[in-house]
């Protein structure tokens, strides 16, 4: 479901590059894979950005994942449908933990892909 | 490597009705100076890009010392486009320092990052701009983003370099300084082509032909001795 969503971002971000960056490696006489990896690496900031915005789309989903997950006991069970049969059933302060440890999971994870997109160097 | 010929050469973009470039022949040479002038929109940057193998034309035929380039072999091209050299109006920076952008094309031809420092270098105290060597590429102003990618292509030596509006953001003093340079390389035996729209400095650069185009015909070529 979230597939859509990152084609679509990376497909804007890439779109500008190969324009940019592709006529430029054909100019300084690059190879195919010298001008593909030329590519990637100018863009890699733009698709890491759209691949977090994604799995931030994808981890807080509650929606698709009651829909197509059903919420079943230790099967489909997700956080964020937990979260919601929770509070349906007023355990408020399981459900206000199971919150705190999804924010935490997703700061951390943000923390990461910024360390990991200052440390990949040119 | 001694001559770049065209040969009634088509070319339009795919969302355009009209020919950008119509009918067009001429040929460039090594060790000679050649600068395209026109108006704006005129096709002169098209023509740049056709006769330095980046575009594919609709119509007509592009020869690389009597061969048809685009009916070669993928290795045969790549032999011959890094022989050639474009340099955009509008710079193509890339992530890193300004010595990453300058290295870049001798690093992907294989040079050791050492050895192609050093030719950096010289290239930038020719160019008077060694101060801004560790700068971050992205942060610079546009003359110094124009003066980057000219030493991008410089530090290659190229047998046929193609600059497109070379002047367009530079200060009096490094428009001189880029002009001697040119100078410089034309008598190594080097092939020169650059596109103005202003006619003024045509007489500083003092090229060996002039060629006029205007919707995207060319209108008069003139041969200096």
């Amino acid at each position: 479901m979230i597939i859509p969503l990152i084609i679509s971002t990376s497909f804007r971000i890439l779109k500008n590059t190969v324009y940019t960056y592709g006529e430029f490696a054909i100019t300084i006489g690059a190879t195919k894979t010298q001008k593909m990896i030329l590519i990637l690496k100018e863009s890699y900031l733009g698709l890491l950005a759209s691949f977090t915005m994604a799995f931030s789309r994808a981890i807080g989903e509650l929606g698709i994942a009651l829909m197509i997950g059903g919420n079943i006991k230790d099967f489909t069970r997700v956080m964020t449908t937990a979260i919601a049969l929770g509070v349906s059933k007023g355990e408020f302060e399981s459900s206000l933990l199971l919150g705190c440890i999804l924010v935490i999971i997703m700061i951390v994870i943000s923390v990461i892909l910024r360390i990991i997109s200052r440390g990949i160097k040119y | 490597m001694n001559i770049i010929s065209l040969k009634n050469i088509y070319y339009k973009y795919s969302q355009s009705k009209e020919w950008t470039l119509e009918n067009i022949s001429i040929c460039f040479k090594k060790g000679e100076i050649t600068i395209i002038l026109g108006p704006n929109g005129s096709g002169k940057t098209t023509l740049m890009k056709i006769a330095s193998l980046i575009y594919k034309p609709i119509k007509g035929d592009v020869y690389v010392d009597n061969k048809n380039y685009w009916s070669l072999e993928e290795s045969e091209k790549l032999l011959i486009r890094r022989k050639i050299t474009y340099v955009h109006e509008k710079a193509v920076i890339l992530k890193g320092s300004v010595i990453d952008n300058i290295i870049y094309g001798l690093r992907i031809r294989g040079m050791d990052k050492e050895s192609a420092i050093k030719k950096a270098i010289e290239i930038l105290n020719e160019l008077e701009i060694n101060d801004i060597l560790h700068k971050n590429a992205l942060e610079l102003s546009a003359g110094q983003s124009q003066i980057i990618s000219l030493a991008r292509a410089l530090v290659l030596e190229p047998l046929f370099l193609f600059i497109d509006e070379p002047f367009s953001h530079l200060d009096k003093s490094k428009k001189m300084k880029v002009i001697d340079i040119l100078k410089r390389i034309k008598k190594e035996e080097r092939g020169i082509i650059i596109s103005l729209h202003e006619e003024s400095l045509v007489e500083k650069i003092s090229p060996d032909n002039l060629v006029e185009i205007e919707n995207g015909r060319i209108v008069s070529i003139k041969t200096f001795q």
